[in-house]
């Protein structure tokens, strides 16, 4: 069901459109006819996603799915700001499923990998600046004035003998052929991109009046509540469904993916209703499971699973490369070097927990069949509609609710099945399948657990020489049943361990192994996924290496980053805004500062934190990060990005832990998984460094720098390393 | 059938007397601006002011609400105007919500707080808006509230 999922490494975006396969779109290069192609739908229409109506207003259908990050506000602007409209008049909608509105990168329609501005915006340029050349044309022609003599501003069309709108001509522009040759604004004229008005989804936000998966309505529709087993995959047996279904409100009971779903008129009757079925477990992938005993399976991996070697997977190296000789030239190193450093390291399951619990509405009808909901991937939710329903892709519909939040979670389709086979015990209405909190923890897709094990061989003078760095753990690509992106046979799941040694540092000799750890724990993409474990594991390593060194944590990376101006210019800036003075590490007396940082294609995160520690107690005093996107077209959006992604990887690294016992997640709810509250979020400073003229990814940038940063902060103040993640098992935070 | 006042009118409710608060202005009113979150009353974002207090709807059966005034985020700026709540003005004034499915319960929370406290201390601030936001907007969320706040002392 989930084979289809798009691979989520960190390469460079060429290289991730290599790795699944397929050129680079058309979209991307060849001007803007294909998303300008007629529709037939309107004279007024550009295309599928665009419209101007008489009187000016522009319809803008936004691709990408809104779950906070901001990008229905981007991609808006990206349009806007070359079609030289007035962008006030643009009216933003949520997509639904269609093939017209794919992202070039990954020639899907799907909402992940902080893809979204980076993958549409030469194309939505070349929409918005090939509308504007045939509205001109259209003026020009209505005016019988050379086309060069007119220019545009705010949505009108000026310079001629008189002004017009783009309302005026907008139909006759519809008409005409699309440009071949777009003409693109140079960024030193953008204004609307790079502007800072409020996003345009805010007003309806703060209302009350924005619609989410959760909130979707009609007449007649009916709710499902679920009975879950422990396991997708697990076998039960239902006992009590008989009687559920005569309760009060209750339409039918279904058996659904993992368990079975109880259709009322009201949610409340059908959530009592389900809470009086119970499922006898026979049979579950993950029985017996426990704490202890995926730890030990994790760590058992390293001694009973043969290590495959990961590709060099740095940003802008693409097809990836193995390097044969790189682990005996690694060993040689290591075996001769006259100072090693060991580390070994682990991080936890981590849950989602978007605030909107997962939800999903579908219809199945004569027309076909509707899915409605909360969904980052409707391209795969259409995929998964048809092949259940047995329908043609053609009759199935797929629209996009905003998203309480995704973080990866609702990347997944499991929820969207259950949705529509639901839907299917009730021909002809609308049921939506709402779950629980607790059904959310329980039945997530988590993070996966990983260890690392680490090695660095050190010169007499403290340079380091070779790193060996191993991981094992679950893999999300085995767990998905998805083959090796193409390229990548033979080498380890990319998914685990991408730069789990940054390639950024000029160390001579680097090599990652891959011990794959089968746990059937059902696990996924959670927000900056692989980096969300291998930051913490590379820059605490490195910082360790500085330790041995005896020197100075920023300068010891400085000096491994000279070909690295970008990574420089960030590290130096949130040293800067920390109050950094360089001395030896691990001095702090109970005051420490720490630096960490990650990056991707075209984006650069640094984090440095100054904490307290007093015995057990922690205190984290402040916080400042530096990033550089590039183009940020939506900058205090961007900022909020980083800002709020410290403070969801604060809460992974204080406190995100999924514990297991007799074969179950054991958190039920928030009071089991701890959220940061305002009062446990120390001062946020975020500074944007401007990098050029392209946009870089920025949804997941900062997510995964705070853990390292605040331990490395913990060692300088002179406390024991943290090796484990979250912070809580060793400090009263 | 409990009889209850919602924003200012009396509604009936044909919902089942122990539903909570939460799912029946959504279900039978349609006034979904109230989320569900956690339904154990930790998270929030179900908050809707009471008698002016602000209460978590998910616990609070239907027959249990009696004869207090019910106000929803859809209700917290006066109808007749066009304009915001002063907080919902400096939600967007701050730009502080993301994905803003937690904002309308956040709202609510801090406007029932400026109501009973016009000038907070960020300490205070801190202290009682308890509700979770997964997207991490609390850095905004202060200064929102002191926006908020200032704004109520100017005018």
């Amino acid at each position: 069901m989930t084979d289809r999922m798009a691979p989520l490494v960190k390469l460079s975006r060429r290289g991730v459109l290599a790795a699944i396969g397929i050129g680079t779109s058309g979209l991307l290069l060849g001007g803007p006819s294909a998303l300008l192609a007629a529709t037939g739908e309107s004279p007024a229409s550009f295309g599928p996603m665009l419209s101007i109506a008489p009187d000016g207003a522009i319809t803008l259908v936004v691709p990408s799915s809104e779950m906070g990050q901001g990008t229905q506000e981007a991609l808006a602007r990206i349009v806007a700001e070359e079609l030289g409209c007035d962008f006030a008049k643009v009216t933003v909608l949520l997509p639904w499923a269609d093939p017209a509105f794919a992202n070039p990168a990954a020639r899907r329609q799907l909402t992940a990998n902080s893809m979204s501005v980076t993958g549409y915006f030469t194309a939505l340029r070349n929409l918005g600046t090939g509308a504007r050349a045939m509205l001109v044309q259209a003026a020009a022609t209505r005016l019988a004035v050379p086309v060069e003599s007119l220019s545009v501003s705010k949505g009108q069309i000026i310079g001629g003998p008189k002004t017009l709108s783009f309302g005026d001509v907008a139909a006759d522009a519809a008409k005409l052929s699309v440009p071949v040759k777009p003409l693109l604004k140079d960024a030193s004229q953008f204004t609307v991109i790079g502007g800072k008005t409020p996003r345009k989804d805010l007003h309806a936000k703060v209302s009350g009046t924005a619609t989410f998966g959760i909130d979707v309505a009609e007449p007649d529709m009916l709710i499902a509540a679920l009975v879950l087993a422990p396991h997708p995959e697990a076998t039960f047996t239902a006992k009590g469904l008989e009687d559920a279904a005569k309760l009060p409100g209750v339409f039918t009971t279904a058996p659904v993916k993992g368990g079975v779903a109880i259709l009322a008129d009201r949610f409340w009757r059908a959530h009592k209703a389900a809470q009086t079925v119970k499922l006898d477990v026979t049979a579950s992938p993950i029985a017996g499971l426990s704490d202890e005993s995926l730890r030990a399976g994790i760590q058992a991996a390293f001694g009973s699973v043969a290590p495959t070697p990961f590709p060099i997977l740095e940003p802008g190296i693409f097809p990836p490369k193995l390097d044969s000789a790189a682990k005996p030239k690694v060993l040689e190193a290591l075996a001769s070097a006259p100072r090693r450093v060991e580390a070994a390291y682990e991080v936890p399951h981590l849950a989602h927990a978007t605030m909107e619990p997962i939800c999903c509405s579908a219809r199945v009808d004569a027309n076909g069949l509707l899915i409605r909901g909360p969904l980052q991937d409707p391209s795969l939710s259409r995929e998964v509609g048809a092949k259940l329903t047995g329908l043609p892709l053609e009759k199935v519909r797929v629209e996009v609710t905003f998203l309480g939040g995704g973080f990866g979670r609702k990347w997944g389709t499991d929820f969207v099945a259950i949705a529509i086979q639901a839907a299917q015990a009730a021909p002809g209405r609308l049921v939506k399948t709402v779950w629980t909190r607790e059904q959310d923890f329980a039945m997530d897709q988590f993070r996966p657990a990983f260890a690392v094990r680490s090695v660095a061989a050190l010169d007499k003078d403290g340079r380091p020489t070779a790193i060996h760095s191993r991981i094992a753990g679950e893999s999300i690509s085995a767990y998905h049943n998805k083959a090796p992106f193409p390229g990548f046979e033979g080498m380890a799941d990319a998914n685990a361990a991408a730069q789990l040694v940054y390639g950024a540092y000029q160390v001579p000799h680097k090599l990652i192994e891959y011990h794959k750890t089968d746990l059937t724990v059902p696990v996924g993409f959670w927000r900056s996924v692989t980096m969300s474990q291998n930051a913490f594991f590379a820059e605490s390593f490195v910082d360790e290496l500085a330790f041995a060194a005896g020197e100075d944590q920023l300068a010891f990376r400085l000096a491994m980053l000279e070909s690295q101006p970008r990574i420089r210019a960030v590290l130096e800036k949130a040293a800067a805004m920390i109050g950094w003075k360089a001395r030896k590490p691990g001095m702090g007396n109970g005051k420490g500062r720490g630096i960490a940082f990650s990056y991707a294609d075209n984006s650069f995160c640094a984090i440095a934190a100054e904490v307290t520690v007093k015995g057990k107690a922690l205190k984290i005093d402040r916080i400042a990060s530096a990033f550089d996107c590039g183009l940020a077209i939506d900058p205090v959006s961007t900022e909020g990005q980083i800002s709020g992604g410290i403070v969801f990887g604060l809460q992974a690294a204080l406190w995100g832990e999924v514990h297991f016992a007799e074969g179950r997640p054991t958190a039920e709810n928030f009071g089991d998984y701890r959220m940061p509250l305002l009062a446990d979020v120390p001062p946020i400073e975020v500074a944007l460094i401007p990098g050029g003229t392209r946009p870089g990814p920025v949804g997941e940038a900062s997510t995964p720098v705070i853990a390292p940063a605040l331990c490395n902060a913990i060692a300088d103040a002179g406390a024991a390393r943290i090796r484990a993640l979250p912070i809580a098992r060793t400090f009263e935070v | 059938m409990p009889v209850i006042t919602v924003n200012g009118q009396q509604r009936d409710f044909p919902a089942d007397p122990d539903t909570p608060l939460l799912w029946a202005l959504r279900e039978e009113l349609g006034l979904t601006g109230t989320k569900f979150g956690c339904g154990v009353g930790a998270c929030g974002a179900c908050t809707v002011h009471l008698d002016g207090e602000a209460v978590r709807s998910c616990q609070l059966p239907l027959s249990d609400v009696g004869t207090g005034k019910v106000t929803t985020i859809e209700a917290l700026a006066p109808a007749q105007a066009q304009a915001l709540h002063p907080v919902q003005q400096a939600w967007i004034d701050a730009q502080v919500p993301q994905c803003g499915y937690c904002q309308p319960g956040m709202i609510m929370a801090v406007a029932a707080l400026l109501a009973r406290d016009p000038d907070p201390s960020e300490a205070t601030i801190r202290e009682q808006i308890t509700n979770i936001c997964r997207c991490g907007t609390y850095p905004r969320i202060v200064a929102a509230v002191r926006q908020a706040a200032a704004k109520r002392k100017a005018s």
